[in-house]
């Protein structure tokens, strides 16, 4: 890739847009090019700087009243209607829901269909996560809050997010909590938290339960914990269930280290207040 | 069943801020924002048994926002915009432009404060804002921009790289006005 084919792909770069084949393409040629690094860093400072004035504005307490409020007001004759005569109006609002209720049964499909150009053989998920894992793993200038504690980036992720991420309590020397970003799997929310132990980067996320049809693995039960696995081109993946989220680990590492920092997750973690 | 009421306080309360965060970058003023929050709001609701796919609530939430605002707002001045912008793609300068702005000259934005951000992201042209506002501050991806703003990928594409070169042309500005006054002091 030269600079000029760069340009084209900066903003999806950024975006989460791009293929893991592109992605790998954009992130070798920034290996190697300072002046492209540059740009892409400062877009990075432009989207930051808009994210943070957009996070200080909050819709003043008074409008979500005056919002409930005309609700209110608007459904009451409505109301009174289903009661006496059970128009028309009623039946259709009726009919809509049982629609709508029989519609939540294909929920989850579309979202697989997003994920592109992953190798054969391998699960998209763990091919987009690798690819991620290679760009916000390699440049702490991907993060977007760059931190080693962990209350912090756990409240800095709550004002993110629609779901509370659980922190691996660390307690061994040479392992540290480096960042963390928003991103994305397989075009929902996901958090992306960077750690370094023993000298490897480990990329952690967690996103809620999706697509798991997409997410088969090798599947290794230790100290009682179901753990699922996969590598790809030297990587190795383990993911695991908690709740109603997924986790997922990847690093350059062997499988087996990150189980431990699995087992990290699922027995020490908690929940920063 | 599930109560109207509900199912607004559980699928669409929870976007109020993102809903607010964006409308007051689409409208610039704070009551303009307010209101086209609460007519927005009020659409979702009467319209919230159609609501069927709640994974795609916010998207449905956002086209709402959006049309109320065009309809009460800036249908007109998007209309009147539209070939004007449409043109303008057609003739933009080659992605590679973004090689050659000052990057090494930039300030970092040490200078610029949130309200000037705001300030820039409203003075944008329409059609340019609302992808910098959906991507930027709402964080949709591009096929979510695509259903919602009801056009095709490159022309979502393609806008979100003219608002944002735009935008940080417009902050550039806001930035060396605000390194001379420091420099003055």
């Amino acid at each position: 890739m030269i600079c000029k084919e760069l340009a084209k792909y900066i903003d999806a770069y950024l975006d989460d847009e791009l293929s893991v084949i592109e992605n790998l393409r954009v992130q070798a040629h920034l290996v190697f090019c300072s002046g492209c690094k540059a740009v892409v860093k400062s877009e990075v400072a432009l989207r930051s700087l808009i994210e943070a004035d957009a996070l200080e504005d909050n819709a003043p307490d008074h409008l979500k009243e005056k919002i409930l409020q005309q609700i209110g007001e608007r459904s009451r004759p409505e109301r009174s209607q289903a009661l006496g005569l059970f128009t028309s109006r009623v039946r259709l609002f009726l009919t809509g829901l049982l629609a709508g209720v029989a519609a939540m049964g294909l929920m989850g499909f579309l979202a697989p269909y997003l994920i592109k150009g992953s190798p054969a053989n391998v699960s998209p998920l763990v091919a987009e996560m690798v690819g991620k894992h290679q760009i916000y793993g390699q440049d702490r200038g991907n993060l977007q809050l760059e931190s080693s504690n962990s209350a912090e980036v756990a409240s800095w992720l709550r004002q993110r997010l629609d779901f509370p991420v659980k922190l691996p309590r660390l307690a061994r020397p040479g392992e540290k909590l480096v960042g963390a970003r928003v991103s994305s799997i397989a075009d929902g929310q996901a958090a992306f938290l960077l750690y370094e132990r023993d000298g490897r980067r480990i990329s952690l996320y967690v996103f809620k339960a999706g697509p798991t049809h997409l997410f088969l693995g090798t599947p290794k039960s230790v100290a009682g914990v179901q753990f699922f696995t996969s590598t790809l081109e030297g990587y190795s993946a383990v993911w695991w269930e908690d709740q109603y989220w997924y986790y997922a680990a990847i690093s350059d590492g062997g499988i087996n280290d990150l189980i431990e920092f699995g087992l990290l997750c699922v027995r020490g973690g908690h929940f920063e207040k | 069943m599930e109560d109207p009421h509900k199912r607004f306080e559980t699928y669409v309360l929870p976007y109020l801020d993102l809903l607010y965060r964006a409308a007051i970058r689409l409208a610039g003023q704070e009551a303009d924002a307010e209101d086209l929050v609460q007519e927005s709001c009020l659409r979702a609701f009467a319209a919230i048994d159609r609501l069927r796919d709640v994974e795609s609530c916010k998207a449905w939430l956002f086209k709402i926002l959006r049309t109320t605002y065009l309809r009460q707002w800036g249908e007109d001045q998007y209309r009147q915009r539209v070939v004007g912008v449409e043109n303008l793609e057609s003739t933009l300068a080659d992605m590679t432009q973004v090689l050659q702005d000052p990057y090494e000259s930039d300030p970092l934005y040490a200078h610029v404060v949130g309200v000037e951000v705001r300030q820039a992201i409203s003075a944008l042209p329409f059609p340019y804002r609302e992808a910098v506002v959906l991507a930027d501050v709402v964080r949709f991806t591009y096929r979510e921009m695509v259903q919602i703003l009801e056009v095709p990928l490159g022309t979502v594409m393609s806008r979100l790289y003219r608002g944002r070169r735009m935008l940080r042309a417009a902050l550039r500005d806001y930035a060396s006005q605000g390194h001379v006054k420091q420099r003055a002091v």
